[in-house]
């Protein structure tokens, strides 16, 4: 699916976001401060397409060089499929960035919103909030 | 040379006639399909909510810049009802223990967080497709979501009766004219209603209007629970037919991380 037909699908399902039961399976506003966001950049030690929410585990250098490890959640794999995502675009050891909401909780944990993957493309992961 | 033949002399007159017809065409609503029998055929994946993309951005890729101006369909259906249960509310009149109850409940204690199936009318309002299957005896409804299925006899077969209740109930259906008519009981009371209803009974009762209106399908659900309403109150949604969409495995348990999350290890 290219661009333009997610363009297109996105027309067609536009406003059926702002529909009642929004979160696939819980409240991310209980987990995640939609309000507090960041960006990582790192390298991928995991790659998770489970249910009910997918996952990418992110290596990130500190400023002190100290290593975390980051659970970045993201939409059901279904949902990444029927928006352009493939499997074989992510691997364990890509770089990628990744902006989000921060856990409310300081884990380590992002309701990871956009990734801007090795070749520069970029495509949603998780919702915004 | 090109010589006048009389069968394109007569195109002009086709043409006319034939946008003449189109006119007419646009002026009388949608053909629905319809089955062998001649019964609304709603046979197909429909779904109601987005897919899941949520939050103030429409857009589906972040490049999509034309997705941002996305008309509003809205899964809810917004219009002013008109039928049977056009007065009723649209928020659940809980009872005042229900209300107060209510008030104590958060998310990790909406049972799908632990991966259990959402019951009837929530697990329409799911962001995931859902496929009906359709035969003069009876409509079958694959959600996606939890795996979830009804098979709901439409032949004149009457409810289970006396069994054990469970999170989808026990649904019968008949046609009354072209909508679909569906009762669904015998639930278990540990579903949530839609809206704040996060309480519900073993009373929780639900019938469902099916109305096919062009390429959508209009559905009401009208709720009732005498053990934690004051009465009845309806739910309405508009289910479209999502693009290129198949429904697919959803095995919730895999990496259900939410309980630890949510509740705490």
């Amino acid at each position: 699916m290219n661009v333009k037909s997610l363009a297109a699908a996105a027309l067609v399902f536009g406003g059926l976001l702002a529909s009642g039961s929004l979160l696939a399976h819980h409240s991310n506003a209980a987990m995640y401060d939609a309000d507090k966001r960041t960006v990582l950049k790192g390298q991928i030690t995991k790659v998770q397409w489970t249910n009910p929410h997918s996952y990418l585990y992110l290596d990130v250098k500190g400023p002190n060089g100290e290593v975390v490890n980051w659970a970045l959640e993201g939409f059901p794999p279904n949902t990444l499929l029927r928006t352009g995502w493939k499997t074989s675009m992510i691997k364990v050891g890509d770089e990628i960035s990744v902006e989000g909401a921060l856990a409310r909780d300081g884990s380590g944990h992002l309701l990871a919103r956009e990734i801007t993957l090795p070749d520069a493309s970029k495509l949603y992961w998780g919702p915004e909030r | 040379m090109f010589t006048k033949r009389p069968e394109l002399m007569r195109w002009p007159l086709s043409m006319a006639a034939l946008l003449l017809s189109a006119s007419l065409c646009a002026q009388t609503p949608t053909p629905i399909p319809r089955t062998p029998e001649g019964k609304p055929d709603f046979s197909g994946v429909w779904q109601t909510g987005g897919i899941s993309l949520t939050g103030t951005q429409a857009n589906v890729v972040p490049d999509a810049a034309a997705s941002a101006t996305a008309a509003p369909m809205g899964g809810r259906n917004t219009a002013k009802p008109t039928g049977p249960w056009a007065d009723l509310p649209t928020q659940p009149p809980l009872q005042p223990w229900a209300a107060e109850k209510v008030k104590g409940l958060t998310a990790k204690d909406d049972p799908t967080v632990r991966c259990f199936m959402p019951g009837v009318p929530r697990a329409f309002s799911q962001p995931f497709p859902f496929e009906i299957v359709q035969t003069p005896q009876k409509v079958v409804i694959l959600y996606e979501v939890f795996h979830s299925f009804r098979i709901i006899p439409i032949d004149g077969r009457k409810p289970v009766g006396e069994v054990l209740p469970g999170y989808m109930g026990d649904s019968t259906g008949h046609w009354e004219g072209d909508t679909l008519v569906v009762v669904a009981e015998n639930f278990n009371g540990r579903i949530w209603g839609p809206g704040n209803m996060r309480v519900t009974s073993d009373a929780f009762r639900v019938t469902e209007r099916y109305t096919q209106q062009g390429d959508t399908i209009a559905y009401e659900a009208k709720i009732e629970d005498p053990n934690v309403l004051t009465g009845p109150f309806v739910q309405r949604l508009t289910m479209r037919r999502p693009p290129e969409t198949r429904v697919a495995e959803y095995e919730c348990l895999e990496g259900n991380d939410d309980v630890p999350h949510l509740v705490g290890p």
